[in-house]
């Protein structure tokens, strides 16, 4: 149960920081880029596209080696690539804005490297997390969906929290950086855990 | 062997299908509530948690099903049911946003109900799809993740196919009813696989002959009431045509909102907000280029044209339908002074080298949010870089002069100030209280008076210049900008709705 419950964490927390990501990162690149429909459609388009890589690969990872400490190292790359994007992002937006002389590009090229590791890094938890709380094939639909509706659940309150309580009262870089801050959390809340706990049967 | 590929096939099909609804309906959704409840954060706060509500609850709820009962007859149930759920929300949707808009309730109450009642039972049953497939596919432990990893990636590939096509194709080509009636089609069909060969005629004439009455019924109420219903990729217009016995005007609607009104008799003008515009001369001897932001319905730009033969104006409209819209109904004409950009306002201002005598400014995505990055002190920045030596800024900002609803006012009064040399407003209407929420002018110079202009070049405007003073040190930055917070108690109470009277 004990287990259930820290992997229900790790999908909860991993889900509420893509949403809050995701929202944060729309709202960095307004100011260069705009919010035309062409802009909003190849930024939904190359989320769902990272989202759908990271859906695959993910679950093909999990199948091949599911650990505890997959999820440990993801908690800490992702503390990593986070700090980096929140001090470094007006300089390489910035810089990327003046070489590049396309929306399109520009889009591609900042998603690519900025959200597309965090995204595909945080992504990878749900799988690895789910993998290793199903034990056998009669209680694989109950875990699965359970851990769906964690999910859906951390992706809510990820919204929520990001345009009613971070959006209106903190500056985005500071919103960056608590991000950071519950990645650490997140590892933090693992790492104490002996690995023989995540043994699957 | 083909029957079995097929079988093999169809429920990837279906995850695919239902993903891209889920998404279809979301964007249409927001389309849907989005004139009743006039504040982009809370239309999209209260979409994506009801869509995600449900999806959660629905998910914990629906593993059981999926396991007690027969796929086919799941898929069969299912399907039907989510057409059933679609045709529910072309039916009700105007009538139900009324309705509850009309009870004045807090906006964001308002928004969840809308996406409860409206979208929940299609959310809730597009949301079952995914596990009932999921339970069929998974054969064994040791590739159950691989499965379950190619069901959702060919979700998502469903969801971003659909929202491309419902954003480039359905909604601007087909419009709102008519893709949710064809995603009912869809459904129906799917459904019809499964049942039997009369079950799946009788199910199919039915849903034929209720889409035939229902489009014509529709179009027959909108000729007789002179409604003309246009869906862009950013809003919906109507075009009114209102013939009396001596009078025929035409408004431009757009959502919910009435922008324009012009007289078909005297072909005038009906004067709104923008003759408040043409304060600029007054700051500005003379002035060759202009540039013009947000002008959807340009009447203005093209009454601007002929008042000015020798200026030559740039008009910023993201939306390139309402140029159409313009021509067909509003006489916009080609004139080689007039030359029409469209794209986002801040992009332009970023990336045009050009420079302006004048920037008139009136851009507003709902009736009174203005777009985050048009509201900070790098976009008020960007105006000024844009304009030459002695050039003007005359900007319309809805606001009121004092109390929570001037706070808006207020931080962009304390931007201007830090950026531009010199900055007036003048508010449309002087009351005592200064609570009225309206329209203000706010002129921003990029000269000081003292070199040329003094106050008798603004003789009659010095009776409406007021001697404004922020009373808060708000400031808003790229990186900081809670707009959407700032303008919400203006949009407290307006929730009436011009649509829904001429539909009475």
């Amino acid at each position: 149960m004990k287990k259930l419950i820290l992997l229900g964490l790790s999908i909860f927390a991993s889900n509420a920081l893509i949403m809050i990501f995701e929202i944060i990162w729309s709202r960095i690149l307004w100011p260069f880029i705009g919010t035309s429909i062409l802009v909003w459609s190849s930024l939904i388009g190359i989320i769902l596209f990272f989202i759908s890589v990271w859906n695959y690969y993910g679950w093909i990872i999990a199948d091949k080696r599911p650990q505890i400490q997959d999820i440990q190292k993801i908690f800490i790359l992702s503390w990593i690539l986070v700090l980096i994007i929140a001090w470094g992002k007006d300089m390489f937006l910035f810089y990327l804005y003046n070489v590049t002389h396309h929306i399109l590009y520009y889009l591609v090229i900042v998603s690519v490297l900025f959200f597309w590791p965090v995204s595909f890094l945080l992504g990878m938890v749900s799988p690895i997390a789910m993998k290793l709380a199903i034990s056998d094939l009669d209680t694989v639909g109950k875990i699965v969906w359970i851990l769906n509706g964690v999910s859906a659940a951390g992706a809510i309150l990820g919204t929520l929290c990001a345009w009613f309580f971070l959006i209106p009262l903190f500056w985005i870089t500071t919103i960056l950086l608590s991000l950071g801050s519950v990645c650490i959390i997140m590892w933090w809340c693992m790492i104490f855990i002996p690995s023989s706990t995540w043994k699957r049967k | 062997m083909f029957k079995s590929k097929i079988s093999y096939i169809f429920p990837y099909f279906l995850v695919f299908i239902s993903g891209m609804m889920i998404f279809v309906l979301e964007i249409l959704w927001s389309r849907v509530i989005w004139p009743y409840i006039w504040s982009s954060l809370y239309v999209w706060t209260a979409l994506i948690t009801s869509i995600l509500l449900f999806l959660s609850v629905w998910s914990i709820v629906f593993w059981s099903i999926a396991d007690k009962y027969n796929y086919h007859t799941l898929i069969r149930i299912l399907f039907f049911c989510i057409a059933l759920s679609i045709l529910w929300i072309v039916a009700i949707d105007s009538f139900l946003a009324f309705y509850i808009v009309s009870f004045s309730l807090d906006a964001r109450i308002s928004a969840l109900l809308l996406s409860s009642i409206l979208f929940a039972p299609a959310t809730f049953l597009l949301a079952a799809v995914f596990p009932v497939v999921t339970k069929k596919c998974i054969s064994n432990l040791e590739t159950d993740g691989r499965v379950i990893g190619r069901i959702s990636m060919i979700s998502t590939y469903g969801s971003l196919l659909w929202i491309w096509l419902s954003i480039f194709v359905f909604v601007p080509y087909l419009g709102l009813d008519m893709t949710l009636i064809a995603m009912a089609i869809i459904c129906v069909l799917i459904s019809c696989t499964q049942w039997k060969m009369y079950i799946k005629s009788v199910i199919f004439i039915l849903f034929c002959i209720w889409t035939v009455l229902y489009i014509h019924k529709e179009n027959e109420f909108l000729q007789k009431k002179g409604i003309t219903t246009i869906d862009t990729l950013y809003s919906r217009i109507h075009v009114v045509d209102d013939r009396g016995p001596l009078s025929h005007f035409r408004m431009f609607i757009i959502d919910t909102r009435i922008l324009s009104e012009y007289n078909m008799k005297t072909k005038d003008l009906t004067p709104y907000v923008e003759e408040k515009f043409y304060i600029f001369p007054s700051f500005i001897e003379s002035f060759q280029d202009v540039l013009m932001i947000w002008w959807a319905w340009y009447t203005f730009p093209n009454e601007f044209v002929g008042t000015f033969p020798d200026a030559r104006i740039d008009v910023v409209e993201i939306d390139e339908k309402m140029k159409e819209v313009a021509e067909d109904y509003f006489f916009l004409k080609d004139n080689p002074n007039l030359n029409i950009i469209h794209t986002d306002a801040r992009y332009y201002l970023n990336t045009s080298s050009q420079k302006y005598d004048v920037i008139l400014w009136d851009a507003y995505s709902q009736l009174r949010t203005v777009p985050y990055q048009l509201a900070t002190r790098e976009a008020i920045q960007a105006k000024y870089d844009a304009l030459k030596e002695d050039g003007v800024v005359v900007e319309n900002v809805i606001s009121s002069l004092k109390g929570e609803t001037s706070i808006y006012l207020q931080s962009q009064y304390n931007m201007f100030s830090e950026i531009f040399d010199e900055v007036y407003i003048y508010p449309s209407h002087i009351d005592e209280k200064g609570e009225r929420v309206q329209n203000i002018f706010l002129v921003a110079l990029k000269w000081n008076t003292s070199k040329g202009m003094s106050a008798q070049y603004r003789h009659e405007l010095l009776q409406n210049e007021l001697d404004f003073s922020s009373q808060t040190d708000i400031s808003l930055s790229d990186d900081y900008a809670p707009i959407e917070n700032i303008t919400a108690p203006m949009n407290k109470n307006i929730r009436k709705n011009p649509i829904n009277t001429l539909y009475d």
